[in-house]
């Protein structure tokens, strides 16, 4: 009976002692895992400064009126070719003040000569 | 007897491992524990992200990106001759220059900062032991050029230098942080609990400003075109929302490129429009005319002698464009009679002359949240000479920045506020949320709301009908008041008549004011009026701005826009 007891002891101290290890092991290996990802987050967020500094450059008005003149020819509208029309005043937009403001440029033959 | 001989070796150096593991382990326990944390454990210091600076629409204005910077280890290098002969042309620095570098009696000596990523490349492929590459943290400014004197730019270090990078470095600078980690035998990072590092990562609070990037963008690209088609020297304008302070746009010119600072002279820099004071010209006729409707001295009808356009002023003759007997007080404004405004200044005396260009912020700083700021020149009525009042009449005799004057006709146009302009709206932490939130700060009112409105009316004819014609706004009401004030020559000491600075000072619109603008022209060559000159790029500027701040022309009715659903742009009057 009492060897039976304390064949029952060892056993269960044998398999404290195997959770234990197999615990701090995945412990261990979770914390390389984790590093990894920190690193590759890091990494991500640095593309993300990087990708946003590009937008930032992109959208950059200097640039996009330069681009919009050399390659689209556009040009700056001058006085009298611009008529503003307030949506909420056509019946089609009556939806209240949430309609979106529309520069709607007249083209004149007469008035405008687009390159 | 020989097993107890061996039982008592076993045991003496039981005894003598257990005295040594005591000695060991609770002895020299500190000692051990130390050594085995020195292991384990690993300091570094972690240098914050510096706060980013965004327009009003959140625009990046000043981000930070990692750039690659290489070191020199000077006992580690074998053969710094070799190494320096072989960097050089990589470099592109002088070989003597490194091989100083690389024989300094230093332990870590910088190289080179800020290398283009090619370079970079070519160089880690050399791996040459003693010379190691280093990632930190760098400013950028991906707009360039755009409202570089307003932001201004941080140093090598990531150190505010000029601007509101100056104005809020310790804001924007974040704190360096002591990180501690532990890593095992090969030296990885091991995964610690969170509170396992000693101390919060503490980036730089983030900065919104009042500048609107495609306001600022407009200004910019007219006053550069007006700058060119005239010749001048240089130019400046300046945009306010005249019922709460803010700025909107700040544009100087020539400008400057704070991510290549190198090829730009210091002169380029300087925010002339808070350092430089200037003499304003018959601008400065506006606190004149306003002062005299406070005051009741002179009502919008009340007639002033011409003196058929010339006057004596302490034996000098003082002239007028035109050749006027009689004119009223308004014509004399809206004209902008040199005879008229000293009449009028006469009337009213110096000391409330004084005292009113005093209230309406001149000879004192406006406090703008930018440095270096100039207070101008108004010289106390004691230091005056005869002639003195009859000059300050006419805008000489004084100096002022263009933010000082913008901010004076932005108390025309908000009902007789002066308010302390701003370009900074907000304050963030990492976290979005708001550190300080600025409100629009009046300081004083020096007119009331009907010396305001008479004001507006004379220069609405001013507009109209006046000088500042080439002003006048296709579908809005405008409301200003041009200035054309010669340069003292450096070589006579006495007043150019080539030389002048040509400005205009306007609001629009008028029934309710959005924008208070200043346009400034330094030494125009073609062409020397300011209602000439100043004048049309008013009108350019206003015009293409006004809508995108969601004010249609005609009157109709405002319109949303982004810019107009601006939480800071959409101010309430301030009228009592």
């Amino acid at each position: 009976m009492r060897k039976t007891v304390f064949l029952g002891v060892m056993i269960l101290l044998g398999v404290w002692c195997l959770l234990y290890v197999g615990v701090k092991i995945d412990m261990w290996r979770l914390g390389y895992a984790i590093e990894e990802l920190e690193t590759q987050r890091a990494a991500f967020k640095k593309q993300q400064e990087g990708l946003q500094v590009r937008l930032s450059q992109l959208t950059d008005p200097q640039r996009v009126a330069q681009r919009a003149q050399s390659q689209l020819g556009l040009i700056v509208a001058q006085e009298g070719q611009i008529v503003m029309v307030s949506l909420d005043t056509l019946p089609q937009f009556e939806s209240g003040g949430n309609s979106p403001v529309r520069l709607v440029r007249e083209f004149s033959d007469t008035v405008v000569s687009l390159p | 007897m020989r097993s107890g001989i061996v039982c008592l070796g076993l045991l003496f150096g039981f005894v003598l491992i257990g005295c040594r593991l005591f000695y060991l382990q609770v002895l020299q326990a500190d000692v051990g524990a130390h050594q085995a944390q020195q292991q384990h454990e690993k300091t570094v210091v972690v240098q914050p992200d510096r706060g980013v600076i965004v327009d009003r629409q959140g625009h990046p204005l000043a981000l930070n990106v990692e750039v690659a910077s290489l070191y020199v280890r000077p006992p580690s290098l074998q053969d710094p001759q070799r190494a320096a002969r072989s960097l050089a042309p990589i470099l592109q620095m002088p070989v003597t220059e490194l091989r100083d570098l690389f024989t300094r009696n230093q332990p870590y000596v910088w190289v080179k900062r800020n290398i283009p990523e090619p370079i970079v490349k070519k160089l880690e492929a050399m791996k040459i032991p003693g010379l190691g590459l280093t990632r930190e943290p760098h400013r950028f400014y991906p707009k360039g050029e755009l409202v570089s004197h307003l932001v201004g730019f941080a140093g090598i270090d990531s150190q505010g230098l000029e601007g509101v990078e100056l104005q809020y470095e310790s804001y924007l600078r974040g704190e360096k942080n002591l990180v501690k980690y532990q890593r095992d035998a090969l030296g990885r990072k091991l995964a610690s609990p969170p509170s396992y590092d000693s101390v919060p990562l503490s980036t730089g609070y983030h900065l919104t400003l009042t500048i609107d990037e495609v306001v600022q963008f407009i200004a910019e690209a007219e006053l550069a075109q007006a700058v060119k088609r005239t010749g001048a020297k240089s130019g400046s304008i300046v945009i306010m929302d005249p019922l709460t302070g803010a700025i909107l746009a700040w544009a100087l010119h020539p400008t400057f490129d704070p991510n290549h600072l190198g090829q730009f002279s210091t002169q380029d820099w300087r925010n002339r429009a808070v350092t430089d004071p200037y003499e304003p010209g018959s601008t400065l006729k506006i606190v004149v005319a306003a002062a005299a409707l406070e005051e009741q001295v002179m009502s919008p009808d009340t007639l002033i002698y011409g003196g058929d356009g010339q006057m004596s002023v302490a034996g000098t003759i003082v002239h007028d464009p035109a050749k006027t007997s009689w004119m009223t007080f308004s014509e004399a404004v809206a004209q902008s009679s040199n005879v008229g405004a000293i009449k009028v200044a006469m009337e009213l005396g110096q000391d409330r002359v004084f005292r009113y260009l005093k209230a309406f912020g001149f000879g004192e700083k406006t406090e703008i949240d930018l440095p270096g700021e100039s207070s101008g020149i108004l010289r106390e009525p004691n230091k005056w000479s005869g002639r003195s009042l009859s000059s300050i009449a006419m805008g000489q005799e004084i100096a002022v920045t263009p933010i000082q004057m913008v901010t004076a006709m932005s108390v025309v146009a908000n009902g007789g506020w002066l308010m302390t302009p701003y370009v900074v709206s907000s304050i963030l932490d990492s976290h979005g949320h708001a550190v300080l939130t600025k409100d629009p700060q009046p300081k004083r009112r020096p007119i009331s709301l009907e010396t305001t409105s008479t004001l507006t009316r004379i220069l609405e004819m001013a507009v109209e009908a006046g000088t500042g014609k080439r002003a006048r706004l296709a579908g809005y009401r405008a409301a200003g008041k041009t200035g054309t004030a010669q340069k003292i020559d450096p070589k006579t000491g006495a007043y150019s008549s080539s030389q002048v600075i040509a400005s205009f000072v306007g609001f629009a619109p008028v029934e309710r004011p959005r924008l208070a603008m200043l346009v400034v022209i330094d030494e125009p060559t073609i062409g020397n009026w300011g209602g000439e000159i100043a004048a049309p790029v008013f009108r350019k500027v206003a015009e293409r701005v006004l809508p995108h701040l969601g004010v249609l022309p005609g009157g109709s009715p405002v319109i949303r826009t982004a810019a107009a659903t601006s939480p800071i742009s959409s101010p309430q009057p301030l009228v009592q």
